[in-house]
């Protein structure tokens, strides 16, 4: 297999996960640029391209709240899960939980087979 | 006008009016908490080249404006299968038709004007396929939220086809220029019938007597021929008993062909003088070409009956 194919299977792999990832972070308030550092200090690189968009679109379905405060001489647009968005986190972390759990024992078993 | 306004302003002019603020005024924000955070880390004020460096990492204006717009398919993955099986069905249509229509012009006055059927055939396929990818956009991108459109949705196992053999599968694309061609056969053998009197006139040759004796057997041929090409798009699938229909109407017109081979005259010298061309090799080319289709379409018979007889015996 060639790298390019690799990446490219890695990418839409992680693309599946990205919007547990920023539900789960934004538990908590941040704006644009705190996620992305706070996601990739917890391991989840993310292009500011990709996020800044996800965020927004999340906010469209009102998954989130989101409000302008000023902070360090600059205003900045915090967003926070909404009741909806809560609803959906804990649906979605079930949901990967089993998932993650069925997937282990699947590559358990093939690494003792190997 | 800074940098980071030029980049904001290219990337809100590709957002709807209702949008462009909000997301300028928060892309704005992102891009300078950036950075800030770099110039933390230098430890002095980024330059041009540095910030233009920052937004380049960002993206195209366009490709980062696409990500806040929903997300919109010419063609959606879940109509794109049904979008080809349209296209090729269109395509071939034109193509039959077009083949009929040179038919129609050819008897009408004479001549096949091929470049202008070869035109006008690339036209109307471009303009059908201009109408197929709109009403599949329409249908990929409703107004409302979901599409009520919903191919295959409702299927049962019971009602596809029972194949034994990959031959039986008719393909209707075939089966379309089959009958158009039937239909251009049917048109150019009854030429005498259609074509103007100035263009008869001016024949230099006519179908013989004896040629023209065939005519009526070989209009029921051909009629029935485009009678089994339209029953074979209905049903899709060959039969036994279809293929033995279908080898009976082969066995008919090949032993046409190779009567008309044997006439002893098939066509008549209309003016003294023939221009462009000798009558006996007019003569000679059309027997070799009724025996040579004669014998290919012999062999289409007996493929008929063997695999009538194939089906036959499985299903017994």
């Amino acid at each position: 297999m060639s790298e390019e194919h690799l990446e490219k299977l890695r990418l839409e792999l992680r693309r599946g996960v990205l919007v547990l990832a920023v539900l789960a972070a934004l538990r908590q308030p941040h704006y644009g640029y705190s996620l992305r550092k706070y996601l990739c200090d917890a391991g989840i690189e993310i292009d500011e391209g990709t996020l800044y968009p996800l965020i927004r679109r999340l906010a469209d379905q009102k998954l989130l709240e989101s409000e302008w405060q000023q902070g360090e001489g600059r205003e900045r647009r915090y967003y926070q899960l909404s009741v909806e968005g809560k609803s959906l986190l804990k649906s979605l972390s079930t949901e990967w939980s089993q998932l993650n759990r069925h997937l282990a024992a699947l590559l358990e078993v093939q690494d003792d087979l190997a | 006008m800074t940098l980071l306004k030029r980049y904001i302003s290219a990337v809100t002019s590709y957002l709807p009016d209702s949008r462009r603020e909000e997301i300028g005024r928060e892309l704005s924000a992102n891009v300078l908490d950036r950075i800030d955070h770099l110039e933390e880390q230098k430890g002095a004020s980024l330059n041009d080249t540095e910030i233009a460096q920052v937004l380049k990492e960002l993206g195209h204006p366009r490709i980062v404006a696409q990500g806040y717009l929903p997300t919109r398919q010419l063609v959606s993955e879940a109509l794109f299968p049904l979008y080809t099986d349209v296209l090729r069905y269109v395509v071939t249509l034109v193509f039959a038709l077009a083949i009929i229509e040179s038919g129609v012009w050819f008897v009408l006055d004479g001549s096949l004007h091929l470049s202008g059927a070869l035109m006008n055939f690339v036209i109307k396929t471009l303009v059908g396929f201009a109408i197929v990818t709109g009403v599949f956009y329409l249908l990929s991108n409703p107004a409302w939220s979901e599409s009520a459109f919903k191919p295959w949705c409702r299927w049962e196992p019971e009602q596809l086809p029972s194949i034994r053999y990959s031959w039986q599968r008719i393909d209707t694309c075939g089966q379309m220029i089959e009958i158009s061609l039937n239909v251009l056969l049917l048109i150019l053998v009854n030429y005498s019938l259609w074509a103007p009197a100035n263009i008869l006139a001016n024949m230099q040759l006519m179908p013989s007597e004896a040629l023209l004796g065939w005519l009526g057997g070989i209009n029921i041929l051909i009629a029935l021929a485009i009678v089994l090409g339209v029953w074979n798009l209905w049903f899709s699938v060959w039969s036994s008993p279809r293929l033995i229909v279908s080898g009976l109407l082969n066995l008919a017109f090949a032993l046409i062909f190779w009567r008309l081979a044997q006439l002893p005259e098939i066509f008549v010298q209309l003016s003294p003088e023939v221009q462009h061309f000798s009558v006996d090799a007019v003569h000679v080319g059309t027997r070799i070409g009724f025996v040579v289709t004669g014998l290919w379409l012999m062999c289409e018979a007996l493929q008929d009956f063997y695999r009538s007889y194939r089906l036959y015996k499985a299903v017994k």
